[in-house]
């Protein structure tokens, strides 16, 4: 094993680095959605079909690509977390399931907002739709297990379990609009092909799902670094970080 | 820029309301995710300085 892997084992180097990546990844959050939004709102151009409604992209898209990341950032850190008996990842893993759900309630909120002119209709029993609708569900009982189990160990092994069972259904979400017929529409980025949309509607896109990524980076290393002091409260050097740093 | 004025650009032709609620929410979600664990933060530091104000005991649970 590296050398780096068993630093990231060590909750008072993760507290450390994160305190230091933090405002490196706000900063970068802070600006690519500002501009992200501005250039999506007022700056790009409206669909031929679907007008301004086509909009509602910018928010869709990237909160669907990162419900889905968060979701197997968590399976993988619970998997880490049983493997190696690795508490900083047990620790990552139960950050995530909380802002994995607002992302994915998220997603569906603004994915039901734009159904409704363009389809018609604010939900349909689709598989895109219903098997996004699952993984909302898998972070619920994944938040619920947690909550419900007191021993810290005992939770978090059962947690990662249930989310290495639940990791069958991101398959099942990317290839839903593949394998079955469906009203959503394919996917806008794939690694292989270039984009079916300009580049003046793409670009704000990707910018925007950057712009996530560095948000969920500020939303879980906040949520860890609670995590770390809360669980390390009786060692020496949160005791001191106590009295000198957050007077 | 794609609009001919603010109440133009308000109204997105006709879909002022989806796209705005869409943003709305996406804005809550994005405070909310860095409110609560701020909360915590605060509650955790309060808390700590409890134990250490009030009993002095050298074990807490």
């Amino acid at each position: 094993m590296p050398r780096w892997f068993y630093q990231l084992a060590s909750p008072r180097w993760c507290y450390d680095i994160t305190g230091k990546l933090l405002p490196l990844f706000a900063w970068a959050a802070v600006l690519l959605l500002l501009g992200g939004t501005a250039w999506a709102l007022a700056f790009a151009p409206a669909d031929y079909q679907q007008g301004n409604s086509f909009r509602i992209i910018y928010i869709h898209v990237p909160s669907a690509i990162l419900a889905q990341s968060c979701y197997m950032l968590m399976a993988i850190a619970g998997a880490v977390g049983l493997i190696w008996k690795m508490k900083v990842a047990d620790m990552v893993a139960k950050c995530c399931a909380p802002i994995g759900a607002s992302i994915a309630v998220l997603a569906l909120a603004t994915g039901a907002i734009w159904g409704k002119p363009t389809w018609g209709a604010w939900w349909v029993w689709d598989a895109r739709l219903t098997s996004m609708l699952i993984l909302l569900f898998l972070y619920f009982g994944v938040m619920a297990l947690n909550s419900a189990i007191e021993n810290q160990t005992t939770a978090a092994q059962s947690t990662a379990v249930l989310s290495l069972v639940g990791l069958v259904n991101i398959p099942i979400i990317k290839y839903s609009v593949e394998w079955w017929n469906t009203l959503h529409q394919p996917a806008t980025f794939t690694l292989t092909e270039k984009p079916a949309m300009p580049v003046e509607m793409w670009m704000p896109l990707l910018i925007m799902v950057i712009g996530f990524y560095c948000f969920f980076a500020v939303a879980m290393m906040l949520r860890l670094r609670n995590e770390i002091v809360s669980r390390e409260r009786r060692s020496g050097w949160v005791r001191e970080l106590i009295q000198t740093q957050f007077r | 820029m794609g609009f001919e004025s603010f109440t133009d650009f308000l109204a997105m032709g006709g879909h002022g309301l989806y796209v705005w609620l869409s943003y709305a929410i996406a804005l809550v979600v994005v405070a909310l995710n860095l409110m609560a664990p701020l909360r915590t933060k605060n509650r955790f530091i309060k808390s700590r300085h409890d134990v250490c104000a009030g009993s002095k005991a050298k074990y807490d649970p």
